[in-house]
Parts: C-alpha cells; sequence; structure tokens
C-alpha cells in the first residue's frame, strides 16, 4: 500500500507546523514576561531588615554613623568619646575609642549632622566644634570651633566653599508684650564690626526683629536670636590642639575674617535648620509658623503661617531646595525654599515628630515620633516606604548611600538595611500631576537626568503617551482620508493601467527604511516648512477651493468624447496640474500676505498676537513623515479590502440607476468596512510603535501641548532616547522598560481590537 | 442569411440593429439584430461564451465599466439610442433593471435593500418607501416569508430568498424592462421553481429578458427565445416552434443535446 508515507509526511507536517506556531507563542509570551519582570520591581514595596546592633550596652549615646559599606559604625557619646566598632555577623563590636577634648570633661548637650561624617558638637561649657570623622581610619578631627558663653540653643555650622558658617540660635526669657508689636529695622554698622562669640546679652544684638503675633500679647514668651556668620576656613581649620588653645584661638579671633554677619530674633522657635550651604536657615514657632532666613541676598527672611499647630520639627532635604515641616498634631508637609510655598503633604502621624533626619544623594528622610517609631518617607512620591521601632529611639541617621540608617537609643544603636531601590515611583508619581521641587504647580513631566546631582528625576510618562498619541493622531488625520480615498480611487475610478502601475509602487513606498523618512522629515521638510509655514498654511485653503472651482468649471463643460474619456479614469492627469498650481498659487500669495498682513514676518507675528510659539520640528512634520510611513499600509490593506468586495455586489447597484458615488458610498464602503477598519487600526499601530522617524523629526521634546507647531516625545523614542543614559537596573531603566511594557500593551491591544471588530463586522457585511 | 432565422414583431421596446461589439481586438458579438417584444419573456440561450450575457449587458450599458469594450450599431429602447455616449446611463437603467446570475443582497437590512433603488432616486417620504417596498416585495411572492423580520439583516435569508429579493430591489423602481441573468442557476429546484413563477406573474408588467443555460427553463418560461452561437444571433423564434421545430439546424442540435 502507498498510502504509509503520505500519512507520515502528513504527521510530520502537522508536528512542524504546529511546533512552529507554539514556538512563535512561546517568543511573544517570553518577551513580554521579560519586559514586565524588569519592570515589575518599580512597584515592589520596600524591605527594612536590621542588620546589626550594637553588642553591649552602651552608655549616653548622642549620634552615630555607618560607612558607605555598613561594616563600620562610629557612636558618638555625652562625655565626648567616639566609639568605633565593626560589624560581625548581627553585632557591632568595638575596636576603638578617641576622646573629642581629652583635656576637658565636659560632656556633649547636642550634636547635629547634615553630611554623613560631620558632627557639629555643642559641649555643656559652651564650645561648639565642627567634628569630621573618618570611620575607616578611626580617627576625628575638629575643623573649626568657636566658644559661646553657655551652650546655644541650636547651633550648626557648615563647611560650604572654605567658608565655614555657624548659626547659632540663643533664647533668653522675652520681656512682656509691649516688646510684642515692636518691628522696627534696625541694622546697625556696628553689628558687623562687633566682637565675635555668642549673643547672650541683648544688648549685643542686632539685626532684624520679625514683627511678633499678637495673638497672646500677656503670655510669656521666649524670644530667641539667630545669628548667623562666616569665616573663612583656612584660617579656621586643621588646628588640632587641646580645646584650651582652641578657646585661646577663637578668644584672638578678629572679625576681619568675617563675610557674612546677619542677626535676627524670633519669638518661641521650637524647630531649626540649616541647608547643607549654611546659607538658609529654616525656622519653626510653637506658633505654627516657619521663617526663612537668607543672609546672603539683602537679609532676604520669608515667614508665613505653616500649620494651627505647634512646629514640631524642620528640616532641609537632600538639594536645599524643599523644607520638610512637622507639627504637634503630626502632620507633615513639604515647602519650596525660595518661596516658601506649601506643595507637599507627606504621610502623616497620629504623634508628634521629634526629629528628621535626610538623605544624602536622594530626597529620602526618615521620621521619628515621639514613642520611639521611625519612618523612612520619599519626598517626590510622597511614599512611605518603611517604618521601624526601637525602645527610646532618640534619632536616626541615614548611611552615606542611602541604603540604610542607624537608630539610636541611648544605651543601643541599631542598623537597618532599607531595601528600597525605585523609591520615587509609585503609580501616582507615573501617572497624576506631581508637584516637583521649585514647579510652581502639580505638573506631568519627563524629565529623567540633568546635570546637578540633587537632581529630583520626573518620571511621568503622560506626556509621553499624550505625544505618542498627539504623534499618531496628527499622522491619521493626515494620511487615514488621503490613503482610504486613494484606495477608493485605485480601486473604482482608476483605468487597470494607472492601477497596475500605482499600488505596486506605493507597496513598494512601505518599505522605504523609516530611517530616510525621519532624515528627509527633519533635515529638508522641517526647515522648508519653517520657511514657508505661510504658504503651506494658503495652500490647505486654496487648494480645496480650487480644485473645488476646477471641478465646477468643468461640470459645465459640453459632454464630449475626450472629455468623457478623461472621465474613465483618466482624472490625476488633470488634477494633479490643479494642486500643483494651487500650491503655486498659494506661494506667490505668501509673500505679500506676510509682508502687508503680519508685518513681514508670518513665525513673529503668530508669537506675538497668539501667542504660539513654533517650533522647527513639529506636528506638521510628524504629520507628513509619519503619515508617510503609515500611508502605504493603509491604502494596501483598504484597497485588498475594496478587492475582496464581490464586483456584483457594486454592478447590481449600478444596474438599479445608483451612480459611482453613490454605489461607493452606500455599497462599496459597508461592505469593506471592515478591512478598512482594520487597515486605520494597523497604522495606528505602527504609528504608535514608529521610532526612527518620532526620533529625527519631533524635537523629543515632552511636553504636553496640542498645538500642531509644537513637536513632543512619543514612548518609543523615549525609549531609544534614553537607553544610553540608564544603567542598567537603575529606576530610569526600569522605567523604559514600563515605557516598553506600554507600548507593547498600546499596539497589542489596537492589534487585537482591529481583528474583533473586523470579525465581527465581517459577520454583520459577511459576502456571500 | 440561409443560417439565420429571425422573426419580426410588430410591436416592441427594443430594437437591435447590426450590433457589434469588441474586447479589445476579439469580437464578442457579430451583427445581432432582432426585436424584442413587451410584456412577454424572451429567452436567450445558447453554450458558454457565446455572447448571451454580453448581449444582456448592452442592453442597460453594464459593459461601460469594463475596461477595453467597443460596441458598434445602434439599441433602440423606444426609439432612444442607448449606445449614444452622451446617454444619461442613470435613467437608462432605472427603466432597465437587472437581476445578476448570484444574489447580491446588500449588506443591509431587508427593507433597506429594496429600498435602495428609491432612495437613490430621492425618494424620502417614509410611507411611500414603505408602499413600494411592501408592493415590491409582494410583487416578488416574498412578503410573506419576511414582512415580521424586515429590518434583520438580509443576509440572513436563504439563496433562493435573496434572489427574489434581488427581484423586488430590481422591480422596486418601476423598471419597465428586467434583464435577467441566469438568475436561477446558483439556486436549488425548490427556489428555482419559485423564481420561475414570479417570473411568470411579473411578465404581465414588464418585459422580461432573461440568459438561461437550462433548456427546460427556456422552455418553460419564455415566449421567445434566441439562440446565440459564437456571437452571433442564430435563431430568434417563438418558443414553442423553437423547441419543437427549429428553423435552423444548429438550434436543433444545440437543444437536443448533441453539443453545447
Amino acid at each position: 500500500m502507498r498510502i504509509k508515507p503520505n500519512y507520515l509526511a502528513d504527521r510530520c507536517a502537522t508536528i512542524i507546523i504546529n511546533a512552529g506556531g507554539m514556538l512563535v507563542i512561546a517568543t511573544i509570551i517570553s518577551i513580554v514576561f521579560i519586559i514586565t519582570s524588569v519592570a515589575l520591581p518599580l512597584f515592589y514595596p520596600a524591605r527594612t531588615t536590621e542588620l546589626a546592633t550594637t553588642a553591649t550596652q552602651e552608655q549616653d549615646i548622642i549620634a552615630a554613623q555607618t560607612d558607605e559599606y555598613l561594616k563600620k559604625l562610629y557612636l558618638m557619646h555625652r562625655d565626648g568619646t567616639l566609639t568605633f566598632s565593626e560589624r560581625q555577623l548581627q553585632t557591632f563590636s568595638a575596636v576603638a575609642s578617641q576622646r573629642l577634648r581629652p583635656n576637658s570633661s565636659a560632656r556633649v548637650v547636642a550634636s547635629e549632622s547634615h553630611t554623613p561624617f560631620q558632627h557639629t558638637v555643642v559641649w555643656e561649657d559652651g564650645l561648639v566644634a565642627l567634628v569630621q570623622v573618618d570611620p575607616v581610619r578611626r580617627q576625628a578631627e575638629i575643623l573649626h570651633s568657636q566658644k559661646f558663653t553657655s551652650p546655644p540653643a541650636h547651633v550648626f555650622m557648615r563647611l560650604h566653599q572654605k567658608n565655614i558658617i555657624t548659626v547659632s540660635v540663643t533664647t533668653n526669657e522675652a520681656k512682656r508684650s509691649t516688646k510684642c508689636s515692636s518691628s522696627a529695622v534696625q541694622k546697625d554698622q556696628r553689628g558687623l564690626e562687633g566682637g565675635a562669640g555668642g549673643l547672650n546679652t541683648s544688648e549685643d544684638m542686632f539685626g532684624v526683629s520679625i514683627p511678633l503675633k499678637q495673638t497672646s500679647p500677656c503670655a510669656k514668651r521666649s524670644e530667641a536670636q539667630i545669628s548667623i556668620r562666616s569665616v573663612a576656613s583656612s584660617t579656621a581649620g586643621k588646628e588640632e590642639q587641646s580645646d584650651e588653645d582652641l578657646d585661646d584661638f577663637f578668644a584672638s579671633d578678629d572679625s576681619e575674617d568675617l563675610r557674612i554677619r546677619y542677626d535676627t530674633s524670633i519669638a518661641n522657635i521650637s524647630a531649626v535648620d540649616v541647608s547643607a550651604d549654611g546659607l538658609q536657615t529654616i525656622v519653626g514657632t510653637t506658633q505654627g509658623d516657619i521663617h526663612l532666613l537668607r543672609p546672603n541676598a539683602d537679609s532676604e527672611q520669608l515667614h508665613t503661617a505653616a500649620s494651627a499647630d505647634a512646629i514640631t520639627a524642620v528640616k532641609f532635604i537632600y538639594g536645599d531646595r524643599s523644607i520638610i515641616v512637622a507639627d504637634r498634631a503630626g502632620n507633615v508637609s513639604a515647602w519650596q525654599a525660595d518661596t516658601l510655598t506649601r506643595f507637599k503633604t507627606l504621610p502623616n502621624h497620629s504623634q508628634p515628630i521629634t526629629s528628621f533626619s535626610k538623605g544624602h544623594r536622594s530626597k529620602l528622610y526618615t521620621e521619628i515620633t515621639q514613642h520611639g517609631e521611625l519612618q523612612a518617607n520619599y519626598l517626590t512620591s510622597a511614599r512611605q516606604l518603611t517604618a521601624v521601632h526601637q525602645q527610646r529611639m532618640l534619632k536616626a541617621s541615614i548611611a552615606p548611600r542611602d541604603d540604610a540608617f542607624v537608630t539610636v537609643s541611648p544605651t543601643s544603636a541599631v542598623l537597618w538595611k532599607l531595601d528600597a531601590p525605585h523609591p520615587e515611583i509609585s503609580f501616582k508619581t507615573l501617572l497624576q500631576p506631581v508637584w516637583y521641587e521649585n514647579y510652581p504647580r502639580p505638573e506631568h513631566v519627563w524629565q529623567s537626568s540633568s546635570a546637578s546631582d540633587d537632581f529630583e528625576p520626573k518620571l511621568g510618562l503622560l506626556p509621553l503617551i499624550y505625544g505618542t498619541v498627539k504623534a499618531t493622531f496628527y499622522a491619521l488625520l493626515l494620511v487615514l482620508p488621503l490613503s482610504i480615498f486613494a484606495a477608493i480611487y485605485v480601486n473604482q475610478c482608476a483605468s487597470p493601467r494607472c492601477r497596475a502601475i500605482i499600488k505596486p509602487v506605493i507597496e513598494i513606498l512601505a518599505s522605504l527604511p523609516s530611517v530616510v523618512i525621519g532624515f528627509l522629515a527633519a533635515m529638508w521638510l522641517a526647515p522648508f516648512l519653517q520657511t514657508h509655514l505661510l504658504a503651506f498654511l494658503i495652500s490647505l485653503l486654496l487648494a480645496p477651493l480650487v480644485f473645488l472651482l476646477f471641478v465646477f468649471g468643468w461640470s459645465l463643460l459640453p459632454q464630449h468624447r475626450i472629455i468623457m474619456s478623461v472621465e474613465q479614469g483618466q482624472q490625476y492627469l488633470l488634477i494633479l496640474p490643479v494642486i500643483c498650481l494651487s500650491y503655486l498659487l498659494a506661494h506667490a500669495c505668501a509673500q505679500p500676505c506676510e509682508a502687508y498682513l503680519f508685518q513681514g514676518d508670518f513665525l513673529a507675528w503668530l508669537y506675538e498676537t497668539w501667542g504660539i510659539h513654533y517650533d522647527q520640528r513639529n506636528s506638521i512634520v510628524i504629520a507628513f513623515a509619519l503619515g508617510f510611513a503609515v500611508a502605504p499600509i493603509i491604502f494596501s490593506i483598504t484597497e485588498d479590502s475594496l478587492a475582496t468586495v464581490p464586483p456584483a455586489l457594486t454592478s447590481s447597484s449600478l444596474a438599479l440607476g445608483a451612480s459611482k458615488w453613490q454605489t461607493i458610498w452606500r455599497v462599496l464602503l459597508p461592505s469593506a468596512s471592515p478591512g478598512i477598519f482594520a487597515a486605520a487600526i494597523i497604522g495606528l499601530g505602527r504609528a504608535v510603535g514608529e521610532t526612527m522617524i518620532v526620533l529625527m523629526a519631533t524635537g523629543n521634546t515632552p511636553i504636553m501641548d496640542s498645538s500642531p507647531f509644537n513637536g513632543m516625545r512619543t514612548l518609543a523614542a523615549n525609549i531609544a532616547v534614553e537607553v544610553p543614559e540608564a544603567p542598567v537596573d537603575s529606576t530610569l531603566y526600569r522605567t523604559l522598560y514600563l515605557c516598553a511594557a506600554l507600548l507593547f500593551v498600546l499596539t497589542f491591544c489596537f492589534n487585537t481590537l482591529a481583528e474583533l471588530v473586523r470579525t465581527k463586522l465581517r459577520g454583520r457585511y459577511v459576502n456571500i | 442569411m440561409s443560417d439565420r432565422f429571425i422573426i419580426e414583431h410588430d410591436e416592441w421596446v427594443i430594437a437591435v440593429t447590426e450590433l457589434n461589439l469588441f474586447y479589445h481586438q476579439l469580437q464578442a458579438l457579430d451583427a445581432i439584430s432582432f426585436k424584442i417584444p413587451p410584456h412577454q419573456v424572451t429567452a436567450l440561450i445558447g453554450p458558454s461564451g457565446c455572447g448571451k450575457s454580453t448581449f444582456l449587458r448592452c442592453l442597460n450599458r453594464m459593459n461601460d465599466a469594463l475596461d477595453g469594450v467597443s460596441v458598434t450599431g445602434s439599441i433602440s429602447y423606444r426609439g432612444l439610442e442607448i449606445n449614444n455616449p452622451l446617454l444619461d446611463v442613470i435613467g437608462l437603467r432605472r427603466s432597465i433593471g437587472m437581476v445578476f446570475q448570484r444574489p447580491t443582497p446588500f449588506p443591509k437590512s431587508i427593507f433597506e435593500n429594496v429600498a435602495y433603488g428609491l432612495r437613490i432616486h430621492g425618494i424620502k417620504n417614509k410611507q411611500e418607501l414603505q408602499d413600494r417596498v411592501e408592493e415590491s416585495l409582494r410583487q416578488a411572492a416574498l412578503w410573506d416569508e419576511v414582512k415580521d423580520k424586515l429590518h434583520a439583516t438580509a443576509l440572513a435569508l436563504s439563496g433562493g430568498q435573496h434572489q427574489r429579493l434581488c427581484i423586488a430591489r430590481a422591480i422596486a423602481v418601476k423598471p419597465e424592462i428586467v434583464l435577467m441573468d441566469e438568475p436561477c442557476s446558483a439556486l436549488d429546484p425548490r427556489s428555482t421553481k419559485k423564481v420561475e413563477e414570479l417570473i411568470q406573474k411579473l411578465r404581465s408588467q414588464y418585459t422580461i429578458v432573461i440568459v438561461t443555460h437550462n433548456m427546460q427553463q427556456a422552455a418553460r418560461i419564455s415566449d421567445c427565445a434566441a439562440f446565440f452561437y459564437e456571437g452571433r444571433l442564430v435563431e430568434y423564434n417563438f418558443t414553442d416552434k423553437m423547441f419543437t421545430n427549429p428553423a435552423i439546424n444548429a438550434t436543433e442540435d444545440y437543444i437536443t443535446g448533441r453539443f453545447g
């Protein structure tokens, strides 16, 4: 029997074909899987694990910090010693210690830090020093010190561009309400020549006094003097003498090195912080006001009511552009440093917050409540990342790389590992307007990088989605009617010879590399359109007008054989010159029009009168370029679907006495509508996914502006633009994968929709 | 003229004189001359490719849409020259309707299918449309079957119903002549019977010219028959005469099934 080999071949073919199909499906699924698995960690919740604690019961810890690799820890004690320890498994064991002031038994009353290893340390005898600790070499040095007659309530020392800026707040009991309303600005030149040192007496006080609130005029209030001064560190630094020497040094300090001297007094200070450069001071009061002091710029002072309750903590966030403020009710808000306006409401608490600490390379911050609970939050996304608890927690410090934090109680310190690789991302920041630092209002912004380190990445996807939709919209607006009408013309009106030429030629256009189209659009069309914009716009009006006039004139011609033969599929011979003519006419009109109507420069007129800014690479250019890429597909599929309409159907319509136009409109198009719809959606999918053209010709500005004279950035172009800037596993990298996933979902949806509608319509308009 | 036999009618609606038709170089019709009587069924018979369908399409200028067709000679419709290139083709087709070989319902509802011709001729009055549609469907013997689902899609009907729907659609615009191009060739015998009955019924109001391959059908329904062979009109005779006593041998050979 000869049946068996055939049977075998059939089986083999079935297996091979099935395997091929399965392979395709498997490939697509694995692509989707890979893309989403890279993008998904963006939305993982943060995790905290306790890495290590101090081994032994410690005495009176006041500060602690770890090194960059979370291997070493140093503790600062109230007796003025630093203990260095190394991590072994889950404990820190002490390996060395150093006394900051070997010859003094004064105790430390306060310590403040803004960069990982620099502390402003205050001793009970009034000495304030800026201490630089090196946890690796296990030593500390005093960069600068200053002697006050008694320890100030708050003091901050900042080393900035070789200047040491000291901000001190000293309090004294205020007089009665009579002084409360005084608000004179009394600047005294003497102030600048006055002696260095603390401002503990009111006679020494100069500067601006803030008008005090009159809410409770008779209440006893405390008033604080804030004094800001700066010295060059060349005269201040390097001294590693005994503290007697230091005291001597500062006693002999003359004021020639004072670069800034600024004094003011504010009532009822409850919280103070100083920016990293020392040039901005934020002060919170018990009345709920916040004051921003800037000694440099004309001694500028801003103040506003931040809360109805007392302010319990204030902090500059990394970058010094925003300030977080907490009140006694537990509300936390973020304020812009330049204008002192509130721009964010942050996760709040039911208990008052006692202190903040900030990250050193991101907008991370931690806050500690009265009950020893710590929360790590992120400013940009206003996300609560994690919360931990420790007995009698005093303060926390964030590790140098923002990947861990140390919490401190008087007797122990705990190192927590913070695993939050993408704290700045949430669904809200991706898709909703976000109020970024230094922005006047919440906005959708995409700006992934900038020159400065303390930049806040703005990863709003909406400008990109908007750009994609805009590019697609303008392209399809131009191309969809054009290619569908072209397909109808070729299918119904053109002579067969002409059809045999036009269709393959247009289909060959589809294989034109998009980089060529993009290059032409960016290098030739965009500059051309810019110089001939008015002519182009006039021709938009003029071409249909001239065309209609021509057709009207044509219909008046007497019926004649030649005329009839032109109407049999040679119409384009007439229409082409008419369209060319109308463009030339528009071109001729443009010059005088521009001169008389638009003061000689249309673009300038557009900007001055309507405020419309014209970008060279704009939506019109994209409509042409992208349209050029998409048109052949739409044309080809539409023509194919028109060709599948049985000729008998159109013949029946014609035989009933319908005109050609009626037949096309009422019979041909409805019958071919599934195919035409599919063509449009497939064109849409192609336009959405198109990369090279939009990359080259859109200008890639991620703005949300519907004006056709502006550019845009699309999802696809964004991936191409940003990929070189995205380190593997960074937030940007994963966000780009998210863009890719979004693009995949978009095109997948479009194609599925096209297929569904096509099958559905095909069911309705099935041809027998 | 020994090889042709053509009867003359005194009363006629269409008179064809020396009609030649060329597809590019190929001559498809060769000097066709005869007259079609009113209110009768005229059958065009002949083997495939003999030009009978082409001839039929000449009568309402459906050949215009084809490329490379040129026509000489004259077709007179009540004194109007159909081959005049300046003729109002749309008006002509309104008077001379056509039903095709395969049923071609539009992808619309039954009602809209029948109303299609009326709408494109500018009838907008709802009541009038309703009446004319009902009248046409009744004439096409389809009313009882579809009166409950007038607004359902026409595509759901059966093949025979489709063809009757197409006839209803053709007669809705009240043509004088209905051309039928093998209207039953795609139908099963039952549907064929219904369409044949319908043709018989329509004869009183319309002049019908029908192309058919089916000799029995031609014998059953037509009054006159024209036998085409290789582009020429060989015999034009009363049907009963042609089928009982053909004047030309070739006709007899074809009818009795010796060739074709």
